[in-house]
This record gives C-alpha cells, structure tokens and sequence, in this order.
C-alpha cells in the first residue's frame, strides 16, 4: 500500500501523541528525493528511507532543533514509514539525549559489541550498507535500527531502570557485553523519555562531514562536543582515540578489519 | 469492506487534530529551517523488517538473521 504525503503527516500526528518530544522536531516529507533535495538529491541514494538532521549548539534554545525527511514514495507501507520514524526520531535523534559523554560511553559500547551473537548480524549489515562512515556513525546505526523495535506496548513503568542498568553495565562500567536486548531496553528508555518529555536533546553534532574532522584527530565535534583538553592519542589520520575498542570482562576486543585499513595509511 | 487502519501504534489516529499542538510539518521549502537547507549527513536506506523480516513487536533478544535475499 502506497503511503502518501497526507498518510504520513497523520502517521506522525500519531506517533508524536504518543512521543511528545518528537514535537521539537521538524518534519519534511515529500514524494521523492528529487522533491526533498532538488539537484542535490544526487548526494543521497535514491532508495534512501529517511534522514535527521540535527541543528547545531547555537539553536539549542529554538523551537525546533531538528528535522526528520522522508521521501513516502520509498515507502512500501505505513508500517514502514512508522519504522522510518522509530529509527530517526528513537534512534537518532534519541542518540542526541545522551549528553555528549554518556553518548561516547553508548556508541563505544556498540562498538566494544560489535562481535556479540545477538548483534553480529546487524553489525555486518550496517558494515555493508555504510562502508565509506566512521564506526561511530556505524553504532549509531545500529542503535537506530535497533530502535525501530521499540513499541509503545514495550514502554513499561519500570523501562527506565531496565534501560539505565543496561546501560550502566554494558557501556558504563564495560562489566558485560552489550545484547541487542540491552540496546532494545536503552532505546525504550529514550522512547519513554520522549514520551514524558523527560528527555531533550543534549549533544549538538554540528555540521559537516564528519569523517573528515575524526580524520584529522577531533573525535569530540561528532558527539556534539569540543573536547580540547583530550589529544588524540594516535595522532592525526587515526579515528577517534576516545573509542578504541575497549576490554570487556578481560578480553581485549579487536579493532575491525575496516578500521585498520582507514588507520593504515592515508586515504 | 473494513476500512484499514491507519495507526500502527495501537493510538487512535482519528482522534480530533485541535486538541493538541501540531507536529511542525515543512510544507513549504521557504520556510525551511535555513540552517538546515542540505542533505542529511548520512541516511536510512533499509529497516529491521526489510533487511531481516522482523516482525513489529518481535523481541531481539535472540539476535536476527538476514533475509536471503534473490535464491
């Protein structure tokens, strides 16, 4: 079933009743990327499903601190379109909730993960689908695609202590490894909070590209962040000395094949 | 013939739209927020349901597994 501009404006008027910090976003739905991009549409695949973009520290205080686009003719359904919403809004713009610290402590304990039984296979999917982003932009996917499993239903009274000791365990103090349960109660927990309105952007990615500036040994800006008291251990042309991939329970994780080859040699 | 629901979430989606503020919809690229007037830095191109036929509600608790995709 074809799902139209007018379907998703009262998808969204839906998913923000039940998600009222949702409101502090913008919404841009057009037909196709063509219609949301005009000639810069060539910058994003054809196929794409949906994009979030934040706004930067100086419009911390504006009514709107982001915007989340979907193209609906790449939609195969409502179902879909409602996925599209989980994975920016719960995922992405969730990720944006954790202050800049506690989201380093997040996306490294996706990356620290990467391994694990239950999220090995998300892990090489993204892996695929994003070869040319950091591994940070990559956790992040993988956080919002685990995000589109959050149901309202799942959003219990005590989510936010499940999603806490998760978080606590598993990218705090490192004692376990992170499950694709553990991130699921995680993006429950954000889900909850912007359900109450508990919850609100605190990390401020700026613009830019990203890997250019990880590249060139400033991990922090990613996060929403300037961190200048921290070097980059590594030195330039090394990505983000801040999330090596940590020791888990004693054994040391290895860097993944694609990060090697990025911190080999020039590009 | 039963009229299909819109929601997927379980919320009545037909609820009166005057009771409670709006989403911010850009319908119009003027009024685009100006900061923002460019393509996301990186995007969605596939979901939990397409890439591993997960169902809505499914717990991942087990991990998932790739749809095979053209036998």
């Amino acid at each position: 079933m074809a799902v139209t501009v007018e379907d998703a404006r009262r998808l969204t008027v839906e998913f923000c009743r039940i998600y009222p910090g949702a409101r502090r976003l913008a919404f841009k739905f057009r037909r196709s990327t063509v219609e949301l991009y005009g000639e810069r549409a060539a910058a994003v695949p054809k196929g794409m499903q949906g994009g979030y973009l934040s706004r930067s520290r100086e419009h911390a205080q504006a009514a709107l601190v982001g915007r989340v686009d979907v193209p609906v003719d790449n939609m195969q359904d409502h179902l879909d379109f409602v996925l599209t919403l989980r994975h920016e809004v719960l995922g992405h713009y969730g990720a944006n909730t954790f202050n800049p610290a506690e989201k380093r402590d997040l996306l490294a304990g996706i990356i620290a993960a990467r391994q694990e039984p239950t999220l090995l296979a998300l892990w090489q999917r993204v892996d695929a689908l994003y070869a040319s982003q950091s591994e940070l932009v990559r956790a992040e996917e993988v956080f919002a695609l685990v995000c589109e499993s959050v149901t309202p239903p799942q959003i219990s009274s005590n989510v936010v202590e499940l999603g806490d000791a998760a978080f606590r365990e598993t990218c705090l103090s490192g004692a376990r490894l992170l499950r694709a349960a553990d991130l699921a109660a995680i993006g429950a927990m954000v889900a909850h909070g912007l359900r109450t309105n508990a919850r609100e952007q605190k990390s401020f990615p700026p613009h830019g590209e990203v890997l250019e500036r990880l590249e060139a040994g400033d991990p922090g800006d990613e996060l929403g962040q300037t961190p200048p008291h921290v070097p980059n251990l590594l030195g330039p042309g090394v990505l983000g000395s801040l999330y090596a991939p940590r020791s888990v329970r004693g054994v040391a994780v290895a860097p993944h094949d694609d990060e090697r080859r990025r911190t080999a040699g020039p590009r | 013939m039963a009229t299909q629901p819109l929601s997927t979430e379980g919320i009545n989606p037909h609820a009166p739209l005057d009771e409670e503020p709006l989403p911010t919809f850009i319908d119009d690229d003027e009024q685009d927020l100006p900061d923002l007037d460019r393509v996301p830095a990186h995007v969605s191109v596939t979901n939990l349901r397409r890439e591993f036929g997960w169902q809505d509600g499914e717990p991942l608790d087990n991990g998932i597994e790739p749809v095979q995709k053209g036998s």
